[in-house]
């Protein structure tokens, strides 16, 4: 992992997660720049200063560049997201290269991924052979199948990835996708660009949205249809590459605590995504809130199910800040189960000021009230 | 008292004390701090690292602290995720996609819980609040208060909170309270011209039972559709 010292496009701070050996470098990456701004229109390259890097020049490799093109349709916000290729090249060993898309300059801030290996010019090594090995999805609760050439080829720092969207089940092409993936690394934590489909408002370009491999899975939180020859892929670098420290709160295997586990696969009653911990200590009950979901709506509610252990916390309510993957803006997060009166139909209820399919993110702590009948 | 004893980010705030409550279950941590983003030795951070003396608890998951900024003409707001990685060692995300080369504040308002504690939990009452003799534009959505010896944990969405009179002072009467409480907040609000860099927010000051805004609230805020504001948790002067 390392921060970019620099940039010649006016974009914010570039963090990369990297694998780099004296013959190839992998680079992963995702970030936003503004064409509006003086500095990117003055520059005829995008350059991105670096720490020293393993090689000096590569041959060329690739950047997805997208920009976001949301549609209300029947009071919902429908994805025409959209981009396309750039050559991404290394210059020097302190400057990675992007083409610059003239096209995509009107088309507001744009959001650029690079998973992908820069290979050193002129090195005239022998070659080394990968073996692959298949990729199979185990749905849940819903997800399109794999076309049956996906593969993954899996090394010790890093693993290729090809996904190929196969067929989209019936009544899912809105849903939100998740499911269970043979063979992914569960260190392998990405937030990537699915690609592909048609996309009526954006002829010249590729649909794009993202996914989230995490913990061995594939999660798909809101696409629009596409058809099949889309999908994944790219370099990815495994583990947690020194100084992605932000912890999780450790599952619990100590009943005794209060704590509350919704984890969507196996609860989720909605078509929300939801994957939280909470966890309250001591008299008053404190809680810890930490998790991601797409917010049903300022106005509706989203529902979920306890699993058997959850059902140990008792009745109450509580608010929390949360952070919208919209600039960064702030809503609020509350949250109420019901009390003890009837564990067996134990449930959690939540509502979000954010955005209908807004995704947000929490990472919050708050005072649990008491909202049962005692 | 927290004892800012040391950084990886350039800052200067090596020296300063954070406020805090706190035994072995938690700690309410008050204070601001300044952040350059311009300094090399912040570019080079993967994440932001203060070392302090006189914590209680030996570590903590995480909690929202608030960055700050003034940009554009307006009053920006978002949060970070913090954590005590251990009994020395506070950690803060980076904001990103915010200008390069900015200063913003990272206030602490917060609760740290620290991890695997088992104890005998029970309900904290809640304190109802009012707005008393509020003018029309005024009116509380809902509210989650709890008061404590020595710190409260503030949480009140109001529907609706906009006035005649923008840019003029407000002061409105919160009824319930029954500590004599005097601290400041961010009053958040959403506006689809805030763009990329956060929300806004307006500063709103508790004294006693009085919520004060010196300087009135600024157009944009006044304006704003939706649910504005306030949370923090916060300790007693």
């Amino acid at each position: 992992m390392f921060n970019a010292i620099g940039n010649n496009f006016g974009a914010g701070e570039i963090r990369f997660k990297s694998y780099q050996q004296p013959t190839y470098v992998i680079l992963n990456t995702r970030f936003f720049m503004d064409p509006t701004t003086p500095e990117y229109q003055a520059a005829d390259v995008l350059e991105i200063t670096v720490p020293k890097l393993s090689i000096d020049r590569s041959a060329n490799s690739v950047a997805l560049i997208v920009f976001r093109d949301r549609r209300q349709s029947y009071g919902s916000a429908d994805s025409y997201d959209a981009g396309s290729a750039a050559r991404s090249w290394i210059k020097d060993d302190h400057t990675i290269c992007i083409e610059k898309l003239a096209c995509m300059e009107g088309k507001g801030k744009l959001c650029v991924y690079i998973y992908s290996m820069y290979i050193q010019l002129n090195q005239g090594l022998p070659a080394e052979r990968h073996s692959k090995l298949a990729l199979n999805v185990t749905p849940s609760p819903i997800c399109c199948e794999f076309y049956r050439d996906s593969f993954i080829v899996v090394k010790e720092k890093w693993v290729f990835l090809y996904i190929g969207k196969g067929t989209t089940p019936s009544g899912g092409s809105y849903q939100p996708w998740e499911g269970v993936v043979d063979n992914l690394p569960t260190d392998i934590q990405a937030i990537v660009p699915f690609y592909g489909g048609n996309n009526q408002y954006n002829n010249n370009y590729t649909s794009i949205s993202e996914v989230t491999l995490k913990a061995g899975k594939y999660i798909h939180p809101y696409r629009t249809p596409s058809n099949s020859g889309t999908g994944i892929f790219g370099y990815f670098v495994r583990g947690d590459n020194q100084g992605e420290v932000i912890p999780d709160i450790p599952m619990a295997d100590d009943v005794t605590r209060c704590r509350l586990i919704i984890k969507n696969e196996e609860t989720m009653t909605s078509s929300y995504e939801a994957d939280f911990v909470i966890e309250g200590c001591t008299g008053p009950i404190n809680v810890g809130v930490v998790g991601k979901f797409v917010s049903p709506g300022v106005n509706n509610y989203a529902g979920y199910n306890l699993n058997e252990q959850s059902k140990k916390i008792p009745g109450g309510s509580f608010s929390v800040v949360c952070r919208t993957n919209a600039g960064h803006k702030l809503a609020i997060y509350d949250a109420f189960s019901y009390s003890e009166l009837n564990n067996s139909q134990r449930n959690i209820t939540c509502r979000c000021s954010a955005a209908r399919y807004e995704e947000v993110e929490v990472f919050d702590t708050s005072v649990y009230t008491y909202s049962g009948t005692r | 008292m927290l004892t800012i004893v040391g950084n990886n980010f350039g800052g200067n705030c090596t020296g300063q004390q954070l406020k805090v409550v706190q035994d072995k279950y938690h700690a309410v941590v008050n204070g601001s701090i300044t952040v350059d983003t311009s300094q090399a030795a912040y570019k080079q951070a993967t994440v932001l690292e203060i070392k302090v003396d006189g914590l209680a608890i030996k570590n903590s998951g995480p909690a929202a602290v608030y960055a700050t900024m003034f940009y554009g003409g307006i009053h920006r707001i978002t949060v970070v995720r913090a954590w005590f990685e251990d009994q020395e060692t506070l950690r803060l995300e980076k904001v990103l996609g915010w200008p390069e080369n900015c200063q913003y504040q990272l206030t602490f308002q917060c609760l740290f819980i620290p991890f695997g504690l088992d104890c005998l939990a029970y309900y904290q009452r809640k304190t109802d609040v009012a707005l008393s003799g509020a003018p029309e534009g005024f009116l509380i959505f809902n509210s989650n208060v709890k008061l404590f010896d020595d710190w409260a944990f503030f949480f009140i969405t109001f529907e609706r909170f906009a006035t005649a009179e923008p840019e003029t002072p407000i002061n409105l009467t919160l009824t319930g309270l029954t500590e004599d409480i005097e601290h400041d907040f961010f009053l958040v609000y959403n506006d689809p011209t805030l763009e990329e860099y956060g929300s806004g927010y307006v500063d709103l000051s508790l004294v006693g039972n009085s919520l004060l805004i010196e300087d009135g609230l600024p157009a944009l805020a006044n304006a704003a559709a939706g649910r504005k504001f306030i949370k923090g948790a916060v300790i007693y002067e």
